[in-house]
């Protein structure tokens, strides 16, 4: 098919137009050189096309004539067409869906703020007015998913348009009514992990890690305000005050001398016991082996001896025998004083026990713990207790305000100063008179309540970048019940990078049904009830340290302890129940999650002092009447042993007696016989003397008669043998 | 995509085209190179050098040979952009700029910004000029001379040559009147 010739050439050319519209548009020499031929001037002065023209010169005709057609003009239209269209169809697109976007975006970002499942309905956003209205937002408690945050009711967003083109979103004001706290869902509001996950855009990490480290440290604070670490509760003691005597005895038992005196005395008689048992059946059986010698001796009749020599004999075995029953009598009598010496040692004992007894009983009770207990310690211990409680709320709520502040920074990050320039550095010159920055809430403020209640809340100056807006976060928090209670709040949040105080607070709330801390439950109250008013003020430090000052007034106090609470803790209920109204006044001061510093004074410290004084006066009198009645116990039992191991000397004793008697016996048996053996002795020699003196008398008057010579020599005869006869017999102790 | 470019390149210099429009593209190149990415300012100027009739093959391999290069020149434009952006006189003009919609996106108060965007725009003309001339020079002397060379012959049977050769000839129909 031959090339058509394009209409450009087609119609005869004047030579200005060739000149500009053709060559002039045509920029290699090559192809102007060729066009210029392709054409002829006719004679009208005008260029026409060449007859002669082969198809590949039309063909590259054509293609030069499509180049010139692209030459002309500076814009490309064709390309303008293209953005105008992605634009307008982009704006059209969220003209369309903008509500849906800002619903489902709003929704995720509070999620991410949060924590919990949102809920926004019905958005209607008018980007012509900079306004948004909302029929509704829930957001759910994180802590506790069956429940809500918060809700609002109809809400209107104003926002700063011009800001959003510059990328920041400026809330001008929220304006809420149905604001409700805490209200119940039938659904959990617990985010699914994925949705968690797909909330986090990087920030998620130091987002955990905050969360983390603000239930570790609220964690901490709870933890440390428990009773165990308050020291005032140390002190109020009331274990203390319940003193168990048998477990100070028990303790003390090792040390006391009424318990070592006896068990030390009777160890030693023991040993004495067996060794004088020992000794004293050896002398029993000695003196059953003399008894039988000593009956022969006794059966002896002196007068039926009429042998001297038998006489002699016989004295002279009682004389042996009499030196064994004297030695055995020594033996026998030594064994008695040394029963009795141990006898008199255990009654010594026993005294010394006695005495012992008095000195123990003063260590004992010297014992017992010193109950001298300061009144204003015992208040505030439970100051400590009440604070306890009344901190761990501040904290939570400080740190979930803190938590929550720090997840609108992390959801919207700021941009860094580093992100703010190119890549390429510089340094940006601030032109802004407001600097905003990239998510602002000026003011909220919004009503709620029922029929009951009224709730108003302010909250002005909320900021992803406080360090840029230089300024604070007022919350203001507002509860007024029908029946005349309320609470208020204030609160100053400061979030800036260089602040000192993180947060400052002022509180008042009256009518407000008291709640007992845990900490207080567990030093042995049970409820208190009455109608307080609390009032007060904490600051949060940068440093992490909080300190505040709280005032309670409680009117028509009802406090009851737990059932077997101690008596210090029935006392302080008992008393705190007959008050018509109890003040406190407490300042605090908590840092690195520990009370560092707590000062309290009630209005029941006075009247608890001469109450507790009493109560320790009491309690002192009880134990030491119990420590003395432990004493005596003690003492009467150690005596009784001590009466046992007498008993026992007391029956050696009386088996050393009655030996001692039996040896006695023998000796007398014995002295009697040789006496009376000695006394026949004697009556032998008298006789013999008599009979001798009467033959001599026979003999003289016999010789006188048959011959005074020859009767002088029988006579001196006669009385030779007679000599002879008496000199033989030569009688014990007794001399010639 | 790189041989594509530089296919672009090579036709831009040999086709059809007004000397200008690749000069153009040359210095909207060098500007965009200057202006340091990532900000609206060097995304209107992108957008606006396409919409315009210059050549945008040239622009972009320009800027790409020019922008690691560019860096160098930071200090230099950051010197040039303090000294306008603290200039007593415009602060009023400044502070109204960037209350505008949108303005801040452009970084203008950027030192390095303003002060790449001063110096590719002082830089325009005569990187225009000196480009057309290039072009010219290109197109009358060096191109006829190498075109028909026995090296570049040889050369252009090498792969990767013979690939840009085609690239070249489908994006320049006057590649074979030329050749």
């Amino acid at each position: 098919m031959a090339t058509r010739i394009p209409r450009a050439y087609r119609r005869p050319l004047t030579a200005t137009r060739f000149r500009k519209k053709i060559l002039g548009r045509i920029y290699l020499d090559t192809e102007r050189e060729f066009v210029a031929g392709a054409f002829h001037e006719g004679d009208d002065g005008k260029y026409r096309l060449r007859e002669d023209l082969t198809p590949e010169d039309k063909k590259r005709l054509a293609r030069i004539a499509k180049e010139i057609k692209k030459n002309r003009g500076l814009l490309r239209i064709g390309r303008i067409a293209v953005p105008l269209l992605i634009v307008g169809g982009a704006v059209a697109f969220n003209l369309l869906f903008l509500d849906r976007i800002l619903e489902t975006n709003g929704e995720k970002l509070l999620e991410r703020v949060f924590g919990a499942q949102v809920e926004i309905e019905q958005l209607d956003a008018q980007p012509m007015e900079g306004r948004i209205t909302l029929a509704g937002l829930i957001v759910a408690d994180r802590d506790r998913p069956m429940r809500n945050l918060f809700e609002f009711g109809p809400t209107t967003i104003a926002i700063r348009m011009p800001e959003l083109f510059t990328g920041r979103v400026v809330i001008r004001e929220i304006s809420t009514t149905g604001i409700a706290f805490g209200t119940e869902r039938t659904t959990s509001g617990a985010l699914d992990d994925s949705d968690a996950a797909g909330g986090d855009d990087g920030s998620g990490a130091g987002l955990e890690d905050l969360e983390q480290r603000t239930e570790a440290g609220l964690d901490a604070v709870v933890d440390s305000l428990g009773v165990d670490g308050i020291g005032g509760l140390d002190d109020l003691s009331l274990e203390a005050l319940s003193l168990d005597v048998e477990a100070l005895i028990a303790d003390a038992r090792d040390d006391l001398t009424v318990t070592t005196l006896v068990p030390e005395a009777i160890e030693d008689t023991e040993a004495a016991i067996a060794s004088t048992e020992a000794q004293l059946e050896g002398i029993s059986g000695r003196v059953r082996g003399l008894g039988d010698t000593v009956q022969e001796v006794a059966a002896i009749d002196p007068s039926s001896l009429t042998n001297p020599q038998t006489i002699l004999s016989t004295v002279q075995t009682i004389e042996s025998t009499r030196d064994s029953v004297s030695a055995l009598g020594e033996d026998a009598r030594t064994l008695q004083r040394s029963l009795e010496a141990e006898i008199a040692r255990l009654r010594e004992t026993e005294q010394a026990l006695r005495n012992a007894a008095q000195n123990d009983l003063d260590a004992l009770q010297a014992r017992i713990p010193d109950f001298d207990i300061d009144p204003s310690a015992i208040a505030e211990a439970g100051a400590r207790a009440f604070v306890a409680g009344f901190l761990g709320e501040a904290w939570n709520t400080v740190q979930r305000v803190i938590a929550v502040a720090q997840r609108v920074r992390a959801a919207i990050p700021e941009s860094t100063e580093r992100d703010r320039r190119p890549r390429r550095g510089g340094v940006d010159i601030p032109f802004s008179e407001t600097p905003y920055p990239r998510f602002v809430i000026e003011r909220l403020a919004g009503d709620g309540g029922d029929s009951s209640q009224r709730i108003e809340v302010s909250v002005t100056g909320i900021s992803s970048d406080p360090d840029l807006t230089d300024s604070t976060t007022e919350i203001v928090f507002r509860r007024d019940r029908t029946d005349g209670r309320y609470l208020h709040l204030e609160s100053e949040l400061d979030l800036r990078s260089g602040a000192r105080m993180r947060s400052e607070s002022l509180f008042e709330a009256v009518g407000a049904e008291p709640s007992l801390p845990e900490a207080a439950q567990q030093i042995g109250f049970a409820s208190l009830n009455g109608a307080t008013r609390l009032s007060g003020g904490t600051i949060l430090f940068a440093d992490g340290a909080l300190a505040g000052t709280l005032d309670a007034v409680v009117t028509d106090p009802r406090l009851s302890a737990t059932e077997g609470a101690s008596p210090v803790a029935e006392l302080i209920a008992g008393i705190a129940s007959e008050q018509e109204q109890i003040d406190g006044s407490f300042t605090f001061e908590l840092r690195d999650a520990a009370i560092t510093d707590i000062e309290a004074s009630t209005s029941l410290t006075e009247l608890l002092r001469a109450q507790v004084e009493q109560l320790i006066a009491d309690l002192r009198a009880e134990a030491e009447a119990r420590i003395r009645e432990e004493i005596d116990r003690i003492v009467a039992e150690q005596i009784e042993r001590l009466a046992e191991e007498i008993a026992v000397f007391d029956v050696l004793v009386g088996r050393s007696t009655e030996e001692l008697l039996r040896i006695e016996t023998y000796e007398q048996i014995l002295d009697e016989q040789k006496t009376e053996l000695e006394s026949r002795v004697a009556d032998i020699r008298d006789q013999a003397e008599a009979a001798a003196r009467a033959a001599v008398e026979q003999a003289e008057a016999q010789a006188r008669a048959e011959a005074e010579a020859a009767a002088e020599a029988a006579a001196r005869e006669a009385e030779s043998r007679v000599r002879d006869a008496a000199g033989g017999i030569r009688l014990p102790g007794r001399r010639n | 995509m790189i041989i594509t470019i530089i296919a672009r390149f090579i036709a831009a210099l040999n086709a059809n085209r007004r000397p200008g429009e690749v000069a153009a593209g040359i210095a909207m190149g060098v500007l965009l190179a200057l202006i340091p990415a990532g900000n609206l300012l060097w995304v209107a100027l992108l957008i606006v050098s396409a919409l315009l009739r210059l050549n945008l093959g040239i622009e972009i391999v320009t800027m790409l040979l020019l922008s690691p290069l560019a860096h160098l020149a930071d200090p230099l434009l950051h010197r040039i952009g303090l000294t306008v952006l603290t200039s007593p006189n415009l602060q009023a003009l400044f502070s109204s700029a960037y209350r505008l919609p949108l303005m801040p996106f452009t970084r203008f108060n950027n030192t390095v910004v303003l002060g790449g965007l001063l110096a590719g725009l002082a830089l325009w003309i005569p990187v225009f000029f000196l480009g057309r001339v290039l072009v010219g020079v290109y197109r009358t002397k060096i191109h006829p001379a190498i075109a028909n060379s026995k090296i570049v012959k040889a050369f252009e049977k090498i792969p990767i040559v013979s690939k840009i050769a085609g690239l070249v000839r489908k994006f320049s129909r006057v590649y074979g009147a030329v050749a």
